[in-house]
This record gives C-alpha cells, structure tokens and sequence, in this order.
C-alpha cells in the first residue's frame, strides 16, 4: 500500500500533548463521486477518551451563513490513549467540491474525541476532475444557475437543501485532463 | 451555468481571510481607547450589580450578538447550574410560535436566558419574555436601541462601540490566521483600504466593513461613483 501521512490541521482538543494522524491509502487528496476513501487514523492523548469518531462531511466557506453536513462517520469502539485504527467511506455522488465567487463547498475527515474536543481536520476533493469545480460569474440574463444557488447563501438563508440537490453531469472525457 | 477550468479573478471563497465562518470565530474585544468594560468577566460582574437583568445596545454590526454569546457562555462555566436558554429574532426573522412557548415555559431560578434582536420582536412578546424571566437567574438582551426604562424593565448593561482601531486588530487577527498559499489560482490579496477608511464609511459597522473586505479579496468589488 502507497501510504501518505498526512497532518491534521485546526484541531482544537484541550491539552497540548493531544496529537493525531491521518494516512489515506495512496495518498491521494481528490476522489471522484462513488470512490472509496480508506486509510488509517492514529491518536496519542493526555487522557482516556470515552469515544473518538472519524467523520466524513461536507461543510459551506464563504460570505454567508456556514451549512455543513456529516455524510457518514466511523464510530472507534473501545478507543485507547493511544490507538490506531483502519477506516473506509464510501464517498456519495455528490455534493461536488466548488469554488464560487461567494462560496466554496469542501470535502473534510474529522477526527473527535470526547472530552478532547476536535483533534483535527484534513480537507478532501470530491470531483471527477483534477481539482474543484471551479464556477464563473454567470451573465445575470441567463436566469438561473451558478452563481444564484449561492447568492441565497450570502444573504443569510440556508444554502443546504441547493448543496444537496447540486448534482453536476459527468463532464466529457478529457475534460480537466492536464 | 458555466464551468470552467479558468480561474475566477479574485480569491476562492475557502481562501478569503474574510469569511462569515472566520469572522464569526473572533472573540469580542472592547474598542480601544473607547473606556468601559474590559472582559465579558467585568461584564458579568456588572450584570450581577444590575439585578442580573440588562441589555446589550448598539447599532448594527457593533458586536452585540458576538458579546451575547460569550457572555453566556461565561456566565454558564462560571455556574455550571445555570441552564441557557436562548431566542434569536432579527428584520426577517420571528420566533415561531412553538420556539417561543418553548422559551417562556417552566422558566426557573437556573435559568438564563438570553435574547438577540430583543428589538425585534412585538411590544406584547418583550412584555410575556420580561414577565416570564421574574424566577431567572438572568436575562441578558441584544437591542438597538435602549429598551424602555420602565418597572420590570431592562437597563442599559453595555453601549456597544467600535473604533477604527478595533477594526485594525480584528483585520490584522483575520490576515494572520488565513491559508498561508493560495494555489490554484496563484492570487494575492489585492490593496485594502485603511481601518480609519472603512470605518467610516460603514458607520461603525464591522460586519458591512469586513465583508468589503471579503468582496474586495473575492474580486467582486466596485468602487462607487
């Protein structure tokens, strides 16, 4: 297996001798809709924790109102103080990883533990190309699309129900292929 | 709607310092220079003085909501007994109906409650939330503008200020804690106009200047006139 070790980033769990792992088998960082994401997460902390949870979600970034949602999450039986374990997700076909003008949709795995806190936080690519879906500004006669799904967002509402619905076609081949 | 692999001209959202979720992770701060209260912990002690009852006034974007919520929780570590109980209303925005029986029922002494946009709401429900917090160890409101003064009413617990100092360290808080690399696309932050600027220009409100900012940075902004 092709192993990448990957740093946690923006974890907040008390203690500063809380430290945690994340590798992702080939170390790849974009996946397309579908794939399997599978590794292995490793921890060392100060104190026993009562459960640690490895969860797949997606969360909004931008100008509005932050929405997010957990897609699925890996629940670590009998964690120890220091632990090690395997685990697999099956990614859903959407929503795809985008960058607008007043929002981004992002991919993360995030490993809790409780009474830690969050131990940290590894953001994901979820694309059939090689990167994000990058959207343009939209010409405002077009009437609908792009950038309207997120204006809604901006002004305060919920962008969830459009973040769920949001299924981008498949692009044709060779697309994003450079 | 267009895709492309071009990049768009200004930052992506996930990059931009001046996100709602970056701002909305700043902790209040009293302005600089401006005097008053130096920590929520002096706040809470002057809540104390008032009975346990006041409310936080200032315009928009003056940091009341962001004060409301780490009063609270300060209050809440500092009684761990105390239980939160909090009511949300703001221009376009009205609690349901079954939110707000759920807010003014079986109030007890371990209640604190906490009410933003109090401002907002009908004259009848400010009276129904006042009468139902008698029993409270607590009630701490958000307004615009002072609630009226009267038996059973709320008094001023902290004018909340900003300065164009207090902007600068907020600004400077955000750029220090932004994504190191920008890649793809490989953008800079582009000229940001002075704190003393923008503050003027917003009237104070740190909320419209900071998103200035996030426009600015998305390169979605224009320049008036």
């Amino acid at each position: 297996m092709t192993a990448a070790r990957e740093g946690f980033g923006g974890g907040s769990a008390g203690g500063t001798g809380n430290r945690a792992d994340l590798v992702i088998e080939g170390g790849r960082r974009v996946f397309a809709p579908g794939d399997e994401v599978a590794g292995s997460v490793s921890w060392h902390l100060e104190e026993d924790p009562e459960s640690v949870v490895l969860r797949l979600y997606w969360r909004t970034e931008g100008r509005g109102t932050q929405d997010t949602d957990t897609e699925a999450e890996e629940v670590f039986r009998s964690p120890g103080l220091r632990d090690e374990r395997d685990f697999s997700f099956r990614l859903p076909e959407g929503p795809y990883s985008f960058s607008g003008t007043l929002i981004s949709l992002v991919w993360g795995l995030e490993l809790v533990a409780e009474p830690q806190g969050a131990l940290g936080n590894l953001d994901i690519v979820v694309s059939h190309g090689p990167g994000e879906v990058v959207l343009t500004s939209v010409d405002p006669q077009a009437g609908e699309g792009g950038e309207g799904g997120s204006r809604e967002a901006a002004d305060g509402g919920s962008f969830g129900e459009k973040a769920r619905r949001f299924k981008l076609p498949k692009p044709p081949s060779g697309w994003g292929d450079e | 709607m267009t895709l492309a692999t071009v990049p768009v001209k200004g930052l992506r959202p996930r990059d931009n310092p001046f996100t709602s979720q970056r701002i909305h992770a700043l902790a209040w701060r009293p302005p600089p220079g401006a005097g008053g209260v130096s920590s929520v912990g002096e706040l809470a002690v002057r809540l104390d003085g008032l009975g346990g009852r006041g409310a936080l006034v200032g315009p928009h974007g003056h940091g009341k909501s962001t004060l409301l919520e780490e009063l609270g929780d300060h209050l809440v570590r500092r009684s761990p007994d105390l239980v939160p109980s909090r009511l949300t209303a703001g221009r376009d925005r009205r609690p349901e109906r079954h939110e707000l029986g759920g807010f003014l029922r079986g109030v007890t002494s371990r209640h604190l409650l906490l009410v933003d946009g109090f401002d907002h709401l009908p004259p009848w429900t400010r009276w129904r939330i006042r009468r139902a917090a008698g029993p409270a160890a607590a009630l701490v409101v958000t307004s615009h503008r002072v609630p009226r003064h009267t038996p059973g009413g709320l008094p001023t617990l902290l004018h909340c200020t900003t300065t164009p100092a207090l902007l600068a360290d907020l600004v400077d808080e955000l750029l220090a804690g932004a994504p190191p690399a920008v890649s793809p696309p490989p953008v800079s932050l582009p000229p940001l106009p002075s704190a003393a600027d923008l503050h003027r220009r917003h009237a104070g409100n740190l909320r419209d200047a900071l998103h200035e900012l996030y426009d600015r940075c998305a390169g979605r902004w224009r320049e008036c006139g």
